[in-house]
């Protein structure tokens, strides 16, 4: 996609209108080319791994829509007796079946969106309409593996404070050698560890820690205390009572350390941005218009792209007005395997699913003529 | 079936954008731009963070927290956000949609019943409801797979398959938020005092900076 390039509001509305034919075009030979053509476009795009996560999402949904939808709708000429006299319909099955085709191929075109408009030229459109919101998004864009940075950091230092593992002989050995570990981090003033047993004194800037410290005498017996939790007050008679329970206390345990975690994160994080709004009020934001870091045109490619669609779309929408394209399922079936789609309709289908591919194969090919 | 899918994703898409655009037209300072932005990162590092077990994630507790403290307009746009910015990292479709009304409703829910959230149960009846709301709000997006009209079987029988993963997510809500609200209420108090209540007297002062 990179070597030619189009222009991504087009290949938005191309995007919708595969989406809304997935709907539209019921026939099954339409829709097993729409699986192939869509398969080896994401073949071409080379995110074959992204199917894997596809069919993850498709298997459990598409069977229950399989399987659903002749159990609670029993409209349809054609009876097909399980037991007694119970039964479902024909056209009830292939109904689901049909359901659950459109719901791969939306799938399968979501995806090869996702690898074929990368997230900064859909936020170059939405720029257009609403500068600040865009802002945020890129900003927020930033901030996530910045903070996941800093959570992954205090995830390791919670790791350490754990008591069971200094209250073992062997972890107060290696304790030492993380305090130095630790002290190396120190010159960015995250932490200021002076015994093993009180590592974590405070984030800079929060004093989260500090207050609690008292708790920590309670570390000297060697008993299995559940370790209180840094931050919270633990005296709720509610908790205990959770607690008592195996399963609630691993849940509370499970809730306090990504909440510890997400707390110190979140504290550390909100003083960072505070110097980021500082910092950029500083350098003017706001100040004058801003442009945008990306800048697309309409080039001549485009304008080709949009007559070929205006084209196709005439003809497939002549096409559905007389009948061609779909099938009547209820209130019975007319489809039979032997009506083969030989038309110009069926044509402009498999057209419509073209471009894309066709430039794929023109990027293979010139990377392999020219190199 | 297809056009009811569109006109619900148009409605959801035009008042999110009516939101989005209020925000714009409020003419915000860059302080409550960057704040929004660190939010909108932390609820989507919750959501992202226990992506593995299903149902499970903070990502609604911090946004129910938002809208606490912040009021219901941010919650409602840290919501929206966030689910936007959420799916660009596991993968955007319509759904989206859904997703961005669900959370966006769920922080200007908690911003209207601010005032309610001292009490330790309502924290854990709200949380453990909206496990289930957000739920059946995106599960909007698969009822129009299930027949050729609305009918109340297949749409039962869809929502009946979602009762485990919504329990899950409700009660991480409920035990997040009995356990961490008043912890996160103090974190978020702060940076809002700091941050927005700060700002409004900038203006005053900016005239003469004292180095």
């Amino acid at each position: 996609m990179e070597l030619t390039e189009i222009h991504p509001g087009i290949l938005i509305v191309y995007y919708l209108i595969l989406a809304l034919s997935a709907f539209l075009f019921s026939n099954p030979y339409y829709m097993i080319t729409f699986i192939v053509l869509m398969l080896f476009l994401i073949y071409l795009q080379g995110v074959r791994s992204e199917l894997v996560n596809v069919m993850k999402i498709f298997i459990p949904l598409g069977v229950l829509i399989i399987i659903i939808n002749p159990l609670f709708i029993y409209e349809g000429a054609h009876r097909i007796y399980l037991w007694g006299s119970y039964f479902i319909t024909l056209e009830a099955l292939v109904y689901g079946f049909l359901m659950a085709g459109t719901f791969l191929i939306v799938l399968l075109a979501l995806s090869s969106y996702n690898k074929t408009v990368s997230y900064q030229e859909m936020l170059y459109i939405l720029s257009k309409k609403l500068l600040v919101i865009s802002m945020v998004l890129v900003m927020a864009l930033r901030f996530i593996p910045l903070l996941n940075s800093r959570a992954v950091e205090i995830e390791k230092l919670f790791k350490l404070e754990n008591r069971e593992y200094l209250n073992s002989e062997d972890a107060l050995e290696s304790s030492s050698e993380n305090e130095n570990l630790i002290q190396g981090v120190e010159g960015s003033n995250l932490i200021q560890g002076d015994e093993g047993s009180n590592l974590i004194q405070g984030v800079e800037g929060s004093n989260v820690f500090r207050e609690d410290e008292d708790s920590n005498p309670d570390l000297k017996n060697g008993e299995e205390i559940e370790s209180v939790p840094v931050g919270i007050k633990t005296d709720s008679k509610i908790i205990n009572k959770v607690a008592s329970s195996k399963r609630g206390r691993k849940l509370i345990e499970k809730a306090r350390n990504v909440g510890n975690i997400m707390g110190v994160t979140v504290s550390w994080s909100l003083e960072e941005a505070m110097f980021t709004a500082k910092s950029m009020k500083a350098r003017g934001y706001n100040a004058t218009q801003r442009s945008s870091y990306l800048s697309f045109h309409l080039k001549k490619a485009d304008y080709c792209f949009i007559a070929f669609l205006i084209i196709v779309l005439a003809i497939l929408a002549v096409g559905l007005t007389q009948g061609y394209g779909y099938i009547n399922v209820y209130p019975s079936l007319d489809f039979s395997f032997h009506d083969l789609p030989l038309n110009i309709y069926y044509l402009a289908f498999v057209l419509l699913l073209m471009p894309l591919i066709y430039l794929e194969l023109k990027e293979v090919w010139i990377w392999r003529n020219h190199s | 079936m297809i056009t009811m899918l569109i006109t619900s994703i148009l409605l959801i898409l035009g008042f999110v954008y009516m939101a989005f655009k209020m925000f714009e037209n409020s003419k915000p300072t860059v302080e409550s731009i960057v704040l929004l932005a660190i939010l909108v990162a932390i609820a989507v590092l919750g959501r992202l963070l226990l992506l593995s077990i299903p149902g499970i994630q903070a990502g609604s507790f911090i946004i129910i927290m938002v809208g606490v403290v912040y009021g219901r307009e941010e919650g409602f746009l840290v919501g929206a956000l966030a689910a936007l910015v959420g799916d660009l990292f596991v993968g955007i479709g319509y759904w989206a949609v859904f997703q961005m009304l669900g959370w966006g409703l769920m922080g200007a829910t908690a911003g209207m019943l601010a005032e309610r959230f001292e009490n330790p149960w309502f924290r854990v009846v709200f949380g453990f409801a909206w496990g289930y709301l957000y739920g059946w709000i995106t599960d909007i997006s698969a009822i129009f797979y299930t027949g050729i009209r609305l009918e109340l079987g297949p749409i039962l029988a869809l929502y009946a398959n979602g009762i485990a993963y919504d329990f899950a997510h409700g009660m991480a809500n409920a035990v997040l938020l009995f356990v961490f609200y008043d912890w996160f209420k103090k974190i978020f108090l702060r940076a809002k005092t700091k941050y927005l209540d700060g700002a409004e007297q900038v203006p005053v002062e900016s005239d003469s900076i004292d180095l």
